[in-house]
């Protein structure tokens, strides 16, 4: 029984991961705890979810006023989208060094999703045959439209709110993103209802994994989004230009600037890709369970734990972090279960290792000082080897 | 009759607002004059209401209809004595590993400490009722066979409450205590060099205000005589004592009680006003999310127009060192 509830958690655990990872690259870039990353997972589910609604041709559960809603919504974003775009395409003509690589990191996601988009239906297609194929398409063009829409609202709210607000400390931004949360959840509460709602997917054929786990459709895609992703995000992070000036500027965002990045195309970009993914993770979270307002905000502090447990700033520790919540908050229901507690209790695990995290190594597993220096452990070892040889050989 | 309707609402609206303000005079205390990021304000409100409710209203066992709950039946005045016990050793537990923590930190620890919270008085059903709620939790004081004077005699107990927690939290404010605190919330490393120990300063303004936030939390409780887990004491209540904090004027303890004032008059008028039927889309239904964006983006103007709040901190200036300036200049 266990073994399901880990896989339970590795799924889990990939939402985790996908809110954690951008939270955690924009607590790092802009010094502040972003309260209202849960309720841009949200926003992105509801694009996803309005996109695949339309998709599916399922007007019955629309309400006109949504309906009317999400064509001016479509609007307002393509034309804010397209003013953004020029006038990020203008700045970054006139900025320097090699405009050529600027694209990079922009083809690797497009690539990265476009390849996630072909790859899956034609497993599928092979596996099960053409009627069960519409679920990944009608989920591609959503997913599309939510990491953009995300991806928008995300640089909209750095340039409206958190820009103005960046010399001010990190409480200014903090009391203005809890305002933002209120803002978003109760405009969604507000167009869709606080009805819980459904993707129209079909539940499709479960994928016997042995050991006497069958994954239903809905965990196989969050595990192997989750997992794309995170490897997408890895090359990103690591091998593109703008990868490493996001990890520079998370470091250090005064010496960042003086070594000629520009910071501010980096902060925008951190919002994209945060935001993006963050709607990623909302839309995995409502294909696992429903879409409603307050899903988000509901596994915000899951996802601040992640970002503790793996340190701010750190995308490799959230990518850590977000698993092992995930699998603790899972493993803990069945411990709760055999000792014959409610299973209710167990986000009450995740927190308390947050708090303890906070409380004994505040920059997480992966920030800060390493935790085991791999290089000095080895010398200790091996002087503690030769001095147990020299025991052995007697000395004379 | 509409003159006594009138002075019913004029009384509802005063007990509410009583209560609003000694949770955002012991907020202020905390975030206004400490520093100290508390968005656990619920959990302490809560364990305050829980506390009371329990001490003082019979035990009733568990039936068909009802699961039943933990009680005492004692004096009114035992149930707010032990909710700001409670709420203070609470307050104590917590404060002794969070406070050292970074403002940031801090609030995610206290949200985080404050759901589990929750959680355990959704939980535990055969203490608190659960879900369902802990009912007739009875009034302070109870005039016999007239509800709406027994109403007054909440009204002026809270009032009072109120006057007399403003007066002392002025009071120790502008005393050494409260400079100290102030101090270490503008410079804590001056402070402890000093000779302050930050710290323990921080232990005790978090204590007082989880105390006081306890008091609220009982008067809310025999004010209702209902209380429940699920939808109050959730972190949209923290968020409205926020908005009233940081409208008003953190570190103004004037400031922070007109920024209720303000909040909470805004809410009872958008209770009761109608909202027209537009056809498309029926406003009145939507009420509550209109109510709680307005909320929402009043928080993110003030923060980005204007920081300090309507009132803002006032400048206070020892006598003696003003006497020196004055001397020098």
């Amino acid at each position: 029984m266990i073994h399901e509830f880990i896989v339970n958690g590795i799924a889990l655990g990939s939402i985790f991961v996908l809110g954690a990872v951008g939270l955690s690259l924009i607590y790092g870039v802009r010094n502040f705890a972003n309260f209202a990353h849960g309720d841009i997972l949200t926003l992105g589910a509801y694009l996803a979810f309005t996109v695949n609604v339309i998709f599916a041709w399922n007007w019955v559960s629309v309400a006109p006023s949504m309906a009317v809603a999400t064509v001016l919504l479509g609007i307002a974003a393509a034309g804010l989208g397209g003013a953004l775009g020029l006038r990020l395409f203008f700045r970054a003509r006139g900025a320097p060094p090699s405009p050529r690589r600027r694209g990079l990191p922009l083809l690797f996601l497009l690539v990265g999703i476009l390849a996630l988009g072909i790859s899956l239906p034609i497993l599928n297609l092979v596996r099960l045959g053409i009627s069960e194929v519409a679920l990944p398409t009608g989920l591609l063009l959503s997913g599309v439209t939510a990491i953009i829409g995300a991806g928008l609202a995300g640089v909209l709210f750095e340039h409206s709110i958190f820009r103005h607000l960046q010399y001010r400390g990190p409480v200014p931004s903090l009391i203005a993103s809890i305002g933002l949360a209120f803002i978003l959840q109760n405009v969604i509460s507000a167009i869709y209802g606080t009805d819980q709602r459904f993707f129209s997917v079909s539940s499709g054929v479960g994928l016997d994994v042995g050991a006497g786990i069958v994954l239903t459709m809905v965990k196989q895609y969050m595990i192997v989004i989750g997992i794309l992703l995170v490897v997408l995000l890895h090359v990103v992070l690591r091998y593109t230009k703008l990868g490493k000036a996001m990890r520079a500027t998370s470091d250090n965002l005064d010496l960042a600037r003086v070594t000629g990045i520009n910071v501010r195309w980096v902060i925008i970009w951190t919002w994209v890709i945060g935001a993006g993914s963050a709607a990623i993770g909302g839309i995995l979270l409502g294909l696992n369970a429903q879409v409603k307002p307050l899903m988000g905000f509901g596994i915000l502090l899951f996802i601040f734990a992640a970002v503790i447990l793996g340190g701010i700033g750190s995308a490799y520790g959230a990518l850590l972090g977000g698993f092992v919540i995930g699998i603790t908050n899972e493993v803990s229901k069945a411990l709760l279960f055999r000792a014959g507690f409610d299973t209710a209790w167990s986000p009450a695990f995740p927190f308390a290792i947050m708090v303890a995290m906070l409380l004994i190594r505040p920059e997480g597993l992966l920030g800060g000082e390493p935790l085991v220096r791999w290089g000095a452990l080895r010398a200790s070892l091996s002087r503690f080897a030769r001095r147990i040889r020299g025991l052995r050989a007697p000395s004379r | 009759m509409v003159e006594l309707g009138f002075l019913r609402e004029i009384v509802f609206f005063m007990s509410f607002l009583g209560i609003f303000a000694l949770l955002v005079l012991g907020l202020n205390l905390q975030w206004g004059y400490t520093g100290l990021f508390n968005i656990g304000v619920a959990a302490f409100f809560a364990v305050g209401a829980y506390t009371s409710a329990i001490l003082i209203t019979p035990n009733v066992p568990p039936s068909d209809f009802y699961p039943g709950h933990l009680g005492f039946g004692l004096p009114w005045a035992v149930g707010i004595i032990g909710a700001v016990l409670v709420a203070a050793v609470l307050g104590f537990l917590i404060a002794i590993p969070t406070v050292r923590l970074r403002a940031d930190y801090l609030a995610i620890a206290t949200l985080g400490l404050a759901e589990i919270i929750r959680l355990s008085l959704i939980q535990s059903e055969s203490i608190t009722a659960g879900t369902i709620g802990l009912r007739n939790i009875p009034s302070p004081v109870i005039v016999p066979g007239d509800p709406f004077l027994t109403n007054v005699a909440f009204a002026v107990i809270v009032v009072l409450a109120v006057v007399v927690l403003y007066v002392f939290i002025e009071f120790v404010g502008r005393s050494p205590w409260g400079r100290v605190l102030k101090a270490i919330r503008d410079d804590e490393d001056a402070a402890v060099a000093l000779g302050k120990n930050a710290f323990s300063y921080k232990v005790q303004a978090f204590v007082l205000g989880a105390a006081m936030m306890g008091a609220a939390g009982a008067l809310f409780g025999s004010f209702l005589h209902f209380i429940e887990p699920l939808t109050s004491f959730t972190p949209i209540d923290t968020f409205f004592i926020w908005v009233m904090v940081i409208l008003g004027g953190a570190g103004n303890n004037r400031g922070v009680l007109v920024g209720a004032f303000l909040v909470w008059g805004f809410q009872f008028l958008i209770i009761r006003t109608p909202f027209p039927d537009l056809g498309f889309v029926d406003l009145e239904s939507k009420k509550a999310f209109l109510q709680l964006i307005a909320l929402g983006l009043l928080v993110v103007l003030v923060m980005l127009l204007r920081p300090r709040g309507i009132l803002g901190e006032e400048k206070v200036i020892s006598r003696g060192v003003l006497k020196g300036t004055k001397r020098s200049t």
